[in-house]
């Protein structure tokens, strides 16, 4: 994700440079955002950030919130920014800024009139301020401060070579839940039941901006959408946003349905957009055809899906074309496995626990194999596990829906906002630390702990003081330093003996900094305890495996 | 605040599909069935005891049929049986035929085209015993059918007896097959009465009369006050279907059938030719008692209930309460043995029994369970 941020960043300035190469980050020797937290409550940290991090003399400094909500590049904050910027141009460090928000502040604003009159108090000095906004538009202060050209296709193109397309995003939140769900339609037991359900997590925008591609290659001739999507809020926002952009209506399919001053409306349209969230058999979407083609309300030939469970994005049914935003597999319904065992079903909406159920643990775990803990990962207080699911494999294919859990989880037992990850630098936790950044919105920070350091600590904090003092200049070390106020989440992928846990709780003990939970996909040992500054850390896994390993 | 995990039970069963899934063909295999078997074990503490049994019961089992490849399964991979023996859930079966005396049993099973002389298939820990059966019906599903008798007359035995089917089975609906009384003249002996209501006339109030006001010590009054039950709406319909001429065709056309399978001592010399005797189906008010009627009485007690009483019987108040109270759907076939008068006899039990529980399969075989349900 760094690595991302960092191309992002270069390429930026070097469009701001004209070509030169003189990409130089301030004070760090990586991107590091700074804790989300404390910029969001306390705004003046970045007027005292700006001030210590900026050493030498900048040609520019770029601030980037284009992560952020609108909502949180709040005035105080922008205000804090520009005080910030005061100071280095009075110092004669840095004269010209560029800050990326998601949206231009209206002109009334506070932030934009203290803009002009900074840039007419010294616009002598060479003073100037360029907000850009996600969607490539921008605000200079003075104007004509920034002349490139085609400038707003180039920005866009950037933020989603940092991003990903829509599509790429809407993928990654798409959570594949694994469970036993009962089909509504279908009463008989052993029949229909399904295994995976899908949902997608926090995606408004991805599908509002699909729906506007959609809308403009196929330009229908249509002034009504239908929609069905009870199982999809985000969706169903993102459709009535569309339609109040277009002005046209979108009404549900239920509502149309029972209300005749509505159908006497869509009736008027040969054209009705139908929309819906999920096409498999294609026997609900038969249906709200045929029950709204009695009302006489008709349906274009081109329906509308977001996922679309035919193993294709694009399939034909009767005479409709069906587009899906997502394609996945179809799913075997027949002959539950799962009704035969006997297992109790668990519901659509939620899941009724937190941990996941054995028979789904033991389903990933033969799926994606089983093979000896490898041999270089052992800590030296412990033999080796003969056998363990391939974890790194479990994530990559499931790790949507384990990180989801893990969000869940994390939700439920702690209300502070202000916290960070901290895991051992290593493949299985790092695979996880970085799913678990798509329902955290990509705004935690994530602290690597070199495994080497961890397996050599004695358990003294005198050890990590020194370990500090040695690797001052790696990114861990000054991570560490920027989030003193905030409390820490110990993630790993299990535990066995809870050295790990232990090891790092002492680390953030030397720190002061409170722990406030040990989080493990699986926890092999549920009697081991982890202590930290404020006594024992509450320990949380998605799976108790109670053996002898632990 | 609590981690909220899954129910052990459902826990144990996953590990216990896996152990039995998988082969064991390596040292990893061998490792991670151990991992498996020592999670299962550790969830297996937290059980209660029959679930303890249970799963035990299964496991050893297991292991016993992979090591001595030896096809003995006592869940015959239904393993929601484990829920079952666990007493977690009922056992899965859409109707329950419920009889009293041992004849009228007999007749069901010849009725579901199985031997009259049958043994139970399943004996419960209370001592009660039922049969199973499978019937299929009109439009091809098979309908999983289980029969019990009550064993003694009188209501509060058949609600106990309806009762303990309905904790043990999970049931769709359940239906009633018997003899009773008929008002003579307005039914023939061997005809079915199907109920569409039903009175339970002896519920009364004792009290002492008065006259303008004042109390009469001497002159005691009784004010009957019937419990009253009506068929659902849904099962009404169904029921109904016995209106249609081909349907009631079929049905006498299969009881003739099935009159060959009686002994000839239990049919009695009316039913000789009984091309000349096809029973008739009625819709019409059951009344029930705790008395047996055989004075004549019957027609008194219209009074109570309505004019279109056509049968008397001691069990089916008992039978539609305990129905009522667990929400399941109930209907009930009365095959006419006697006219509850000084001449009543057992010459038409047998075939009574029988025509009712014809009447009773044929109805099964003509509804649909999802709807019903």
């Amino acid at each position: 994700m760094a690595d991302k941020h960092v191309a992002f960043h270069k390429n930026l300035a070097h469009l701001f440079s004209n070509g030169v190469e003189i990409f130089n980050r301030i004070g760090l020797d990586y991107t590091s955002p700074i804790n989300h937290y404390d910029y969001i409550h306390k705004p003046n940290i970045i007027e005292i950030f700006l001030d210590a991090a900026v050493k030498g003399s900048l040609e520019f400094l770029i601030v980037d919130f284009t992560e952020n909500l609108f909502v949180e590049v709040r005035e105080p904050l922008i205000f804090s920014l520009l005080q910030g910027f005061e100071k280095l141009h009075k110092s004669h460090k840095c004269s010209v800024f560029y800050i990326l928000v998601p949206r231009i502040p209206g002109n009334s604003c506070l932030s934009i009139t203290q803009l002009n009159n900074l840039s007419q108090q010294y616009s002598e000095s060479g003073f100037s301020v360029v907000l850009i906004a996600n969607d490539g538009r921008i605000a200079d202060f003075p104007v004509g401060t920034l002349s490139i050209e085609n400038f707003q296709e180039i920005y866009k193109e950037e933020l989603e070579k940092l991003y990903g397309s829509p599509e790429t995003r809407l993928e990654r939140k798409c959570v594949k839940r694994l469970g036993h769900f009962f089909p509504s339609r279908v009463t008989t037991p052993y029949l229909n039941c399904r295994h995976f359900s899908y949902f997608f997590h926090d995606c408004t925008e991805e599908l509002y901006k699909l729906l506007r591609v959609w809308w403009n290659s196929k330009e229908p001739n249509s002034k009504h959408i239908i929609y069905d999507l009870k199982n999809n809020r985000y969706f169903k926002d993102a459709v009535i946003s569309f339609s109040d952009s277009l002005e046209i209506m979108a009404e549900s399919i239920d509502q149309i349905l029972e209300h005749d001053h509505l159908i006497s409306e869509y009736a008027t349209d040969e054209n009705c957009i139908l929309v819906l969230d999920v096409v498999e058999s294609g026997h609900a979407l038969r249906k709200h055809i045929r029950s709204l083609g009695e009302k006489g309300v008709r349906i274009h030939n081109d329906i509308l899906v977001a996922i679309n469970k035919c193993g294709v994005k694009d399939t034909k049914l009767d005479n409709y074309n069906v587009h899906g935003f997502i394609k996945r597999p179809p799913e075997e319904t027949d002959n539950c496995l799962q009704c035969a065992i006997g297992l109790s079903h668990t519901t659509e909406s939620r899941d009724a626990c937190d941990q996941i159920r054995t028979f789904d643990m033991l389903y990933m775990s033969n799926e994606v194999g089983w093979e000896p803990e490898p041999i270089d990962e052992v800590p030296k207080n412990r033999g080796q596990i003969p056998a363990l699911p391939n974890f790194l494999k479990m994530i990559e294919e499931y790790g949507d829906w384990l990180s989801y859990k893990m969000h869940l989880l994390i939700s439920r037992f702690t209300a502070n906002e202000n916290w960070f990850i901290i895991h051992p630098d290593e493949a299985q936790s790092n695979a996880i630390g970085n799913r678990l950044q798509v329902p955290l919105d990509e705004r935690r920070i994530v602290i690597k702990v070199p495994r080497d350091l961890i397996d050599n600590a004695d358990g003294s904090t005198e050890y990590w003081k020194n370990v500090i003092e040695e690797n001052r200049s790696f990114p861990w070390v000054a991570q560490l330093n920027s989030v003193r106020e905030a409390t820490a989440l110990i993630l790993d992928i299990f535990n066995v003996s809870g050295r790990t846990a232990q090891m790092l709780s002492t680390l953030i003990d030397y720190y002061d900094i409170s722990v406030f939970g040990y989080l493990c996909l699986v926890d092999f040992n549920k009697n081991c305890t982890i202590y930290g500054e404020n006594g024992q850390v509450n320990k949380y896994s998605l799976y108790s495996w109670n053996n002898s390993v632990g | 605040m609590r981690i909220k995990k899954e129910n052990d039970f459902d826990s144990c069963k996953a590990s216990l599909h896996y152990l039995r899934q998988e082969k064991i063909l390596n040292d990893i295999d061998k490792a991670r069935n151990k991992l498996i078997t020592e999670d299962l074990i550790s969830k297996i503490e937290n059980l209660d005891m029959r679930e303890k049994i249970a799963i035990a019961g299964a496991l050893q089992l297991s292991f016993f049929k992979k090591e001595n490849n030896v096809v003995l399964d006592l869940f015959k991979d239904e393993w929601s049986e484990l829920d079952v023996l666990a007493g977690k859930k009922k056992r899965q079966k859409d109707v329950g035929i419920v009889t009293v005396l041992e004849r009228e049993l007999r007749a069901v099973l010849i009725a579901l085209g199985r031997s009259a002389d049958e043994k139970e298939d399943y004996i419960c820990n209370n001592g009660r015993s039922y049969w199973f059966s499978e019937i299929e019906n009109e439009e091809n599903e098979m309908i999983n059918v289980v029969v019990t008798r009550v064993g003694e007359p009188r209501n509060v035995p058949c609600a106990i007896a309806v009762e303990q089917l309905l904790n043990m089975f999970d049931l769709k609906i359940v239906v009633f097959s018997g003899i009773a009384a008929g008002p003579r003249k307005i039914v023939s002996l061997g005809d079915v009465v199907y109920a569409t209501k039903i009175y339970d006339y002896e519920h009364a109030r004792l009290e002492i009369a008065k006259y303008f006001g004042i109390p009469f010590y001497f002159k005691r009054r009784k004010l009957p006050r019937p419990e009253f039950g009506k068929v659902e709406h849904k099962v009404r319909i169904a029921l109904d279907k016995f209106d249609q001429p081909e349907r009631i065709e079929k049905y006498q056309k299969d009881f003739l059938d099935k009159l060959n399978r009686l002994h000839q001592g239990e049919i009695p010399e009316a039913l000789r030719k009984p091309e000349e005797n096809k029973p008739k189906v009625y819709d019409g008010t059951i009344v029930a008692g705790e008395k047996l009627i055989a004075d004549g009485s019957l027609k008194k007690l219209y009074k109570i209930a309505d004019e279109k009483i056509r049968a008397a019987s001691q069990e089916d108040s008992g039978f539609f309460q305990a129905a009522k109270s667990k929400k399941i759907p109930w209907a009930v076939f009365r095959g006419i043995s006697d006219y509850g008068d000084h001449r009543k006899n057992r010459g038409w039990h047998t075939v009574a029994s029988l025509s009712a529980a014809l009447c009773a399969t044929h109805f099964i075989k003509s509804i649909n369970l999802a709807k019903i349900d």
